[in-house]
């Protein structure tokens, strides 16, 4: 039959006994054979193992490690300029997309192109209605009620409208 | 709650508990728990101290437990930015210490998990499993007891294998094994006990 306090062995090699149960044991150690025996082994064996112990990195180990984990304010500050920069390319983008419309607005302008915002009916004492549109400043206003006026033609002179 | 107590003449001073902690160790140096929370403020050099002072102890748990040193460096690499993001909620019930041990066996139980163990083996490793355990406890150099040490780490389970590196080569104390594996004190000693006897019964050839 093994003696029962070969299970304490363990926490008393670990120095985890209270100091009363520690010291007891210490003293019961140096009369059982097979409590001694049990703590050589332990201690052999924590001999071996903890010469075995890596207690540095290799160098190289560590400065990888550093350069791969970048601290979360550098990742933080990094996302916000990435946002700004994007988001100011695309207001750019927006803003040369506009004036490209405008500028080529400008460029083509024919009586077709008339705006529709105003329509003006006025009687004239000559001629019946006169439909005025209002026409984009291309000095022309003359010639484009002209043609509206046709449209108003009754057939007096003979010819259908 | 103060009884019979005469109130202070100019109004009672707040204590601000940081203030109490010490924030350099006996050497001269800022302890653990400082250097946390100046890294909690964005200070990279502190975080760096850190990583200094303690990524070679968590390189050599890593590798005593995952016997193969790319895998070490990995998990190692995972550990600390899992510090890093985690220096907010570190609430200082355990020591950074404990702390980040416990992260690295997360790290490693899930490394475990996911991936399939490395086959190639060290060359050293080869010629040891070849010619079987030699005896070398206490008298080889110190790369060839670290050889035979991970052959036999590599024969126990990852439990046993878990909780004898950290008490054999990490020197942690019950309490700081429980924090750490997350498990009860009582659970630390029965498992290192097991732990033991398989160990013993392995090297049974070379014990006294």
């Amino acid at each position: 039959m093994g003696c029962e306090r070969t299970k304490q062995i363990g926490a008393y090699h670990d120095d985890e006994l209270p100091a009363a149960e520690a010291e007891s044991l210490a003293r019961h150690v140096e009369q059982c054979s097979e409590c001694r025996t049990e703590l050589e082994r332990l201690r052999a064996i924590s001999r071996w193992l903890g010469a075995a112990a890596e207690a540095e990195a290799p160098p190289d180990v560590l400065s990888r490690i550093r350069q791969r984990i970048r601290p979360r304010r550098d990742r933080i500050v990094f996302r916000i300029a990435a946002s700004m920069t994007a988001a100011a390319a695309a207001v750019l983008i927006v803003c040369s997309a506009l004036l490209w419309q405008r500028w080529q607005a400008a460029e083509t302008t024919t009586p077709f192109d008339a705006t529709w915002a105003t329509l003006a009916v006025t009687p004239s004492s000559t001629e019946g209605l006169v439909l005025y549109f209002g026409l984009p400043t291309n000095g022309e206003n003359e010639a484009d009620v002209e043609i509206f006026e046709d449209l108003l033609d009754d057939g007096e002179d003979g010819n259908q409208p | 709650m103060s009884r019979g107590r005469k109130p202070a003449p100019y109004g009672t001073i707040p204590i601000d508990r940081r203030n109490t902690l010490p924030t350099q160790q006996p050497d001269g140096q800022q302890t653990d728990a400082e250097l946390v929370r100046r890294a909690r403020k964005g200070d990279n050099a502190a975080f760096s101290q850190l990583l200094d002072r303690h990524g070679g102890r968590m390189f050599g748990l890593a590798r005593s437990l995952l016997g193969h040193s790319a895998d070490a460096e990995d998990v190692v690499q995972d550990t600390f930015a899992a510090v890093l993001r985690g220096l907010r909620g570190f609430r200082g019930e355990a020591s950074v210490k404990t702390w980040m041990t416990r992260i690295l066996v997360n790290k490693v139980a899930k490394f475990r998990r996911s991936r399939r163990v490395r086959r190639t083996i060290p060359i050293d490793a080869e010629r040891d499993a070849a010619a079987g355990h030699r005896g070398r406890m206490g008298q080889a150099g110190r790369s060839d007891i670290r050889m035979d040490v991970a052959s036999v780490l590599r024969q126990l389970s990852p439990e046993h294998r878990d909780i004898i590196v950290l008490r054999e080569m990490q020197r942690m104390s019950y309490d700081e094994m429980a924090a750490a594996l997350a498990i009860p004190r009582g659970t630390v000693e029965s498992r290192l006990h097991r732990a033991r006897q398989k160990l013993k019964d392995l090297l049974r050839d070379y014990l006294p």
